[in-house]
Parts: C-alpha cells; sequence; structure tokens
C-alpha cells in the first residue's frame, strides 16, 4: 500500500480533500489549525491501494506550534512516501514557498492547486508551473471533485527529477563552511536556516554549525525562495490587484465600536434560535414523533407482561430518560450547524483578532478564542484544538479551560429543567449560564497564568481567510454527523448507564426488587451519603445528587436519570419538567435559587468521562487531576454563592440584595485599584513586560 | 522605524530585521515579510496591540509587538 501524505498551508483545504478521497466526514473549517492530529484513511484506484495521511498545516519545515510539529516530523519521516502538496490557488504567491520547502528535501511531491473560490481575472497557466516546477501540477476543486481522477493517476506516476536553480547557490555558499560540506543540500539549508531542533534531533551540535553561517543566513534562503516565486508567477500566473481576504465588511465586523456587539449578537441569535423558535418547535415535534414510536411497545409490554419488573425496565431504564434525551436532537444538531456555518465563514479569524487584546491579557492568545467557540459543541474536540498553541503552558491552560465552555450535552439539562421554572425567561438564564462559563474561564486563566502555568506572551500570527458561504454537501455532512454521534453516544453509553442506574435504583444492597419488597435502592444508599454535602448548595435531596453523579458518563444522562427517578415512561420533557415541580416527585427543587444552583453545579462540575480521557491525553494525568481538582471546587463554590445571592432575593426582594452586592464589588473593585497602583509603582525597576517604551524606562 | 510604529493605510517596504533571528523572526520572513517587500497597515485593534497587515497580497493579523523586530522605511 503506498502512503500519500497531505502536505499544506494551514487553511488550503486539505481536510475537504481527504474527506472526497476516502468518502470521510473530518472536521472541516475556514480558519487556521482545524487538523490538529495526522487521519489516516486508504483508499484504491485502478486497483491500487493507497493509504491518506491529512496532515495539519504548515508553512515550511520549521515548525513552530505543536500541530506544525506534528506534520513536519511525518514528512521528515516519509522518505519513499508521495507527497500531495495542496496549494492554495488564490494564494500562490505564500503558498508555493512550502511548495520549494518538499522539493528542496527531496520529496516525491504532486502540486495540487485548489481553488477555493475562483478569483477575477485570476489564470493560471498550470503546464508552464508544471515545467518550472519540474513537477506535476494539477488543478483541482476539493470540494467539488473536480481533478481528483487526474490527482489520483499522477499518485502512480515515478518521481520526477526536479532541478532548483537556486540550490547551486546554496551549495556554493556552504563550500565556504568545513562542517557543511558533508553535509547534503537539504541539511545545508536546514543550517542556513538556523534551525537548532532539526540538529540537535540528529545529535549534533547546532550551535557549532551555525558558527560557520553568515549571520543573515535565514533572510539570504527566504529571500532565495521568494525570489524564485515571483519569476515563476511572473511567467504563469495573471496579475491580480485585489488582495486575497480584504472585504469591505471588515469595516463593520473589525469596527472598534461594533466589533463586540456584532460578536454578542450573532451569538444570541444562534442560542435564540437553537434553544427556542426553531430549536423548541423542532424539538417538540420530534418528541411527539419518538412518543408516537414508543407508547405502543410500552402498551404492548403492558398488556402481555403486566405493569411489573419487566415493563418497568422497558418504561424507566430504556424509554423514559433516553427517548426524553432522543428529542432534543434537533437542538444539539442546529447548534453543531450554526457552530460550522460560522466556522466556514471565515469569521473565527476575524473573532480572534478582536480578542486577542483581552485574552492576551488572561494569558492567552487570540487563536484560544477558536478552542473556547469549539468547547461549546464537544469539549473532546475543544481539548484536542489547544494543540493550536505554541508554548506548553497555553497549550495545558486552554486545554483545562475548555470544559468550562457550556458543551452540547448540557442542552438538556438547561431546557428541561430550567424550562420548568423559568418558562419563556429561561433564555436568560441559558445565555446566563453561557456567559457565566466564560466568565469562569477567564477568571480561571488569570489565576492559572499568575501562579502554577506561566506562558510565554503567544505569538499571535495569523491569516485572514476570505468570507465565504457554506455549501450544501458541507451542512449535509455536518447535520449527518453529527446526529449520528448523537444518536450512537445515546443508544450505547446512555442505555448501558441508565440500566446501571435502574438497577441501582431499583435493588436494595440485599438484592431486593424495592419496588415490590420496600425498602432503600444501592443507589439512596449512596446518594445519602454524599446529599449533605451538597444541602449548602440548595439541592441536598439523594435522587439529585445520584444524577450528578451519572452525569459523570455524560451530560446529557443527568436527565435521562431525573427522568428514570421521576417515573417519566415516554419522550415527554413537558411531563418530565412539570414533575420537578411535585414535592411528591424524588427529583424536586424547592426554589427558584435551588434551580439555579444546581445549573451553575451543572455547568462547572467535572466534565464527561471522554473529555477526561482526552484531557489526560493531551496534558498528562497530573494536570488533568488537578483540573477535575479545581472543577469539583470552583463548581460547588460558584454554585453556593449564587444559591445564597438567588435566596436572599426571594427572601428580601430585589433592593436589599442588589445593594450588598453593588457594594461587595465596589469594595474589591477599590483593592484591585490599589494593588494594580501597587503593582505598576513596582514596575518602575525592573519594566520588562511592557510591550512599549514607556514612562518607566524612561525614568 | 520599526514596523510596530507604523501608521495605517501608509505604503511601507521591510528595510531589514533586527536582534538575532528566533522563531518568530523566521516564520515572518516565511510568510512573506522579507528585505525589501512592500506592506500596508489595514487595521488596528481596540487597544491597537494586534495589527492587521497586507503584504504579499494578503492579509495577516500579528501581535504588534512582536512587529518591534521588523526594520521600515515609508515608500
Amino acid at each position: 500500500m503506498l502512503e500519500v501524505l497531505l502536505v499544506g498551508n494551514p487553511n488550503s483545504g486539505k481536510t475537504t480533500l481527504f474527506n472526497s478521497l476516502t468518502r470521510s466526514h473530518e472536521h472541516v473549517g475556514n480558519w487556521h489549525g482545524v487538523t490538529v492530529e495526522n487521519k489516516k484513511k486508504a483508499f484504491s484506484f485502478e486497483g491500487q491501494e493507497f493509504l491518506l495521511v491529512d496532515t495539519p498545516g504548515l508553512y515550511s519545515l520549521c515548525p513552530l506550534s505543536f500541530e506544525e510539529q506534528v506534520a513536519c516530523e511525518e514528512i521528515l519521516r516519509g522518505q519513499g512516501k508521495k507527497v500531495v502538496n495542496l496549494c492554495d490557488g488564490n494564494n500562490l504567491k505564500r503558498s508555493l514557498y512550502l511548495t520549494l520547502c518538499l522539493l528542496e528535501n527531496g520529496c516525491d511531491c504532486v502540486v495540487a492547486v485548489n481553488q477555493i473560490v475562483k478569483r477575477k481575472n485570476s489564470k493560471i497557466d498550470f503546464k508552464k508551473l508544471e515545467k518550472l516546477l519540474g513537477v506535476d501540477v494539477i488543478e483541482i476543486d476539493a470540494e467539488k471533485g473536480f481533478g481528483l481522477e487526474k490527482l489520483k493517476k499522477s499518485l502512480a506516476l515515478k518521481k520526477q527529477q526536479n532541478n532548483l536553480p537556486y540550490l547551486k547557490m546554496i551549495e556554493k555558499m556552504a563550500k565556504n563552511s568545513k562542517k557543511m560540506q558533508n553535509f547534503d543540500v537539504f541539511c545545508q539549508i536546514k543550517a542556513f536556516e538556523r534551525d537548532e531542533k532539526f540538529f540537535e534531533k540528529r545529535g549534533e551540535d547546532a550551535k557549532k554549525i551555525f558558527e560557520e553561517v553568515p549571520k543573515d543566513s535565514v533572510q539570504l534562503i527566504t529571500k532565495l525562495r521568494f525570489e524564485y516565486i515571483d519569476q515563476i508567477l511572473s511567467q504563469c500566473q495573471s496579475k491580480v490587484a485585489a488582495v486575497y481576504g480584504k472585504s469591505r465588511l471588515d469595516k463593520f465586523i473589525l469596527n472598534k465600536w461594533l466589533a463586540f456587539p456584532i460578536f454578542l449578537a450573532i451569538l444570541s441569535g444562534i442560542f435564540y434560535l437553537t434553544f427556542f423558535s426553531l430549536g423548541a418547535f423542532l424539538s417538540d415535534l420530534f418528541s411527539n414523533f419518538l412518543s408516537l414510536l414508543t407508547n405502543p411497545i410500552l402498551g404492548l409490554i403492558e398488556k402481555n407482561l403486566g405493569n411489573g419488573l419487566v415493563y418497568d425496565f422497558f418504561a424507566s431504564a430504556v424509554f423514559g430518560g433516553v427517548a426524553t434525551v432522543l428529542s432534543f436532537l434537533p437542538q444539539v444538531v442546529l447548534l453543531f450547524f450554526f457552530l460550522s456555518i460560522l466556522e466556514d465563514s471565515g469569521y473565527m479569524a476575524r473573532v480572534a483578532f478582536i480578542f486577542e487584546d483581552i485574552l492576551s491579557k488572561v494569558g492567552l492568545s487570540g487563536k484560544g478564542i477558536y478552542t473556547l467557540l469549539m468547547g461549546f459543541g464537544c469539549s473532546t474536540s475543544a481539548i484536542m484544538t489547544s494543540r493550536n498553541m505554541e508554548d506548553k503552558n497555553a497549550k495545558i491552560k486552554t486545554a483545562i479551560l475548555c470544559p468550562y465552555m457550556s458543551c452540547s450535552a448540557k442542552i438538556p439539562i438547561y431546557t428541561v429543567i430550567g424550562g420548568a421554572f423559568f418558562g419563556a425567561k429561561n433564555i436568560f438564564y441559558i445565555l446566563g449560564l453561557y456567559v457565566l462559563g466564560v466568565v469562569v474561564a477567564i477568571c480561571i486563566s488569570k489565576v492559572l497564568d499568575k501562579t502554577v502555568l506561566k506562558s510565554k506572551k503567544q505569538s499571535f500570527i495569523l491569516e485572514f481567510p476570505p468570507y465565504r458561504m457554506t455549501s450544501l454537501k458541507r451542512i449535509g455532512s455536518v447535520l449527518w454527523k453529527n446526529t449520528k454521534d448523537f444518536v450512537i453516544r445515546v443508544g450505547s453509553v446512555m442505555v448501558s448507564m441508565n440500566i446501571i442506574i435502574w438497577l441501582l435504583s431499583s435493588f436494595s444492597f440485599s438484592f431486593k426488587y424495592v419496588a415490590q419488597c420496600g425498602g432503600e435502592s444501592m443507589l439512596e444508599g449512596f446518594g445519602k451519603i454524599l446529599a449533605p454535602i451538597f444541602r449548602p448548595l440548595g439541592f441536598g435531596n439523594w435522587a439529585i445528587v445520584a444524577s450528578l453523579l451519572s452525569g459523570l458518563v455524560a451530560k446529557e444522562v443527568v436527565v435521562s436519570s431525573i427522568a428514570m427517578f421521576n417515573g417519566i415512561d415516554a419522550s415527554a420533557t413537558r411531563l418530565l419538567s412539570a414533575s420537578l415541580l411535585l414535592p411528591t416527585s424524588l427529583v424536586y427543587f424547592s426554589s427558584h435559587a435551588s434551580v439555579v444552583s444546581f445549573l451553575v453545579y451543572c455547568l462547572l462540575y467535572t466534565p464527561c468521562i471522554a473529555s477526561v480521557s482526552t484531557l489526560l491525553q493531551e496534558i498528562g494525568k497530573k494536570w488533568t487531576i488537578l483540573s477535575v481538582f479545581v472543577q469539583l471546587v470552583v463548581a460547588y463554590f460558584v454554585a453556593l454563592v449564587t444559591y445564597n445571592i438567588f435566596f436572599a432575593f426571594e427572601i428580601f426582594g430585589f433592593f436589599v440584595p442588589f445593594l450588598t452586592i453593588f457594594s461587595i464589588f465596589l469594595l474589591f473593585f477599590a483593592f484591585f485599584c490599589i494593588f494594580s497602583k501597587i503593582k505598576k509603582k513596582k514596575l518602575c525597576s525592573s519594566c520588562d513586560s511592557c510591550d512599549k517604551d514607556c514612562a518607566h524606562k524612561k525614568i | 522605524m520599526t514596523m510596530n510604529e507604523c501608521k495605517e493605510n501608509i505604503l511601507y517596504k521591510i528595510s531589514g530585521f533586527s536582534g538575532e533571528v528566533d522563531n518568530i523572526s523566521r516564520r515572518f520572513m516565511e510568510l512573506g515579510l522579507v528585505e525589501g517587500e512592500k506592506i500596508r497597515i489595514c487595521g488596528k485593534s481596540l487597544q491597537k496591540k494586534v495589527f492587521l497587515i497586507e503584504v504579499r497580497g494578503y492579509l495577516l493579523s500579528v501581535r504588534a509587538s512582536l512587529l518591534k523586530k521588523v526594520q521600515v522605511e515609508k515608500c
């Protein structure tokens, strides 16, 4: 099987090509760094088997971030493998830089020029380009599948000899150095590029090699490459006046006064459509459809086997909770749909630009906003995108913050429990929870940055992609993938978890069926031990505590287990919501304060098992344990504060608690101002952290 | 002058890099910020800590403090 590496600049369409060639549904987006690890899948063409490897994007063979390192290592290991270098046809001036780096390395290359959006008056003479580069150059459209047959055919061809004219000049320069005379051209280039890591891996003393290299060698090499690119393009591309990625829309979207309101309006619009109006309508429709499916089956079981153990098992463990959560499928899919539109639009790079000022103050990079926004969809995939960071501490910090973003699995919790108590006002509570998650994440980032995870300032160098519309194919792929993932999750994890919870809640420690024999179930026993801990938060009921414990597996299980405890045996979210108001129900909330406190706790406590294992894989055992511990403590503390504030509002009305909170806030603000003044004065003596030539230095 | 002092919508030419070549200046060069290349600042963030730069026919957003190393002159 011939291994084929897909290599290219970030956001050049590698994963789209990977999906088209292997018929996969891997995550794509119109921003830098969607792919953070190598993905492999086989495909065959005319009887020959190929193993396609999709690598993260990179600009050259000198990696800067973790994901670039992954791609670079794969290329440097890849002697004997075929390389498909994907170039953005709209930005060949920059894309060909990597092509030259690959050719210098002696890669067996095929250049695929992807025309994502055809620019006006832009014409490329592909035959001439092929001749000048000395390798196959194929025009493709990765999304529509244009040119893929030609690309596959060229993969089967033998390696071509390329002859880059400037390499002779490099060899000539290397002759002046004794150490470099034994190197091949690629190693000589690496020495001129002053790539320390490359020589460290070879076990050579990089500093000694660099002593014999001219000081401006990096500039020399890059200039040689760009001059050759300009020479090539002057012969085979028509001049394009417009700037790639520039749009009139940016005047509004990046405007100092409009940028943040526009961002908030977009997010609010997404949440409104997801949780209310469209989302709620679709969810109700789907819930009715599920009832139509489950009710006859339950009726049949009741008719034939009676209202006993078997009926209880199917009604509670299988249909009750699972169908309730399944009815939220339209809302979850809708959220992913909107997020994918955002990702494809090119707006995310603008968001990173807008947020860089704020996030750099709490030790994060603007690039971190991708990761955090991804967390609104799924924490597990968001944690993985933290590899975009260049510094190890920044990567750990970003990964730790992901679970604080309210993921889609929490939608059923907010909708069912919040909906029961707050009705139409629930949108404000849901928005409040999303904002709270972000605020807590920012505070934790600041604390980590000042204490155990001090990180270097991230470089923040980011390309601006052009705005573009999502294709129907992509929408179909997003809807299909997320529907499949959600149904599989509900059908596997949740059914098995519900069965375990049903067994624990239906049988006593002496394995007697509680509903018939009476007594205390095993879950009740465990729950009662932990319940007192949660009493100060306003929900010290054993069943609520048990549902929180089950939520450690997957957050949706919180709702399904509540449905089971309250005896909801169909996909009826309204019935479930109503049961939460009944004092006779096992899960019952006595006040609005306890509901808000419960929702806050659900937002902030330890994420699902999948997220924890991804954290373990990405940041190691030590930081995962710390992260889980911090989450539990923060969730408890914030829920405690929330409960007391809302409880005070319930007891004393609005003004007294408001004035108390306002005065506490003023006190904290005054302390903050005093401390920051002291800190500024201290900085005067050794002012290293200022970006500008500040007044302190002049003193 | 250094690039972080550049004004918006004025064409400048890169005249060189100051200090030792580190990973960041190497990345700048790889992205097209090489000697002789013309650049223009298209926009700045709210606190002017991030610049939007037009270089080699595309847009690049960069933290202003990183641009201290890039020497420029007016075209």
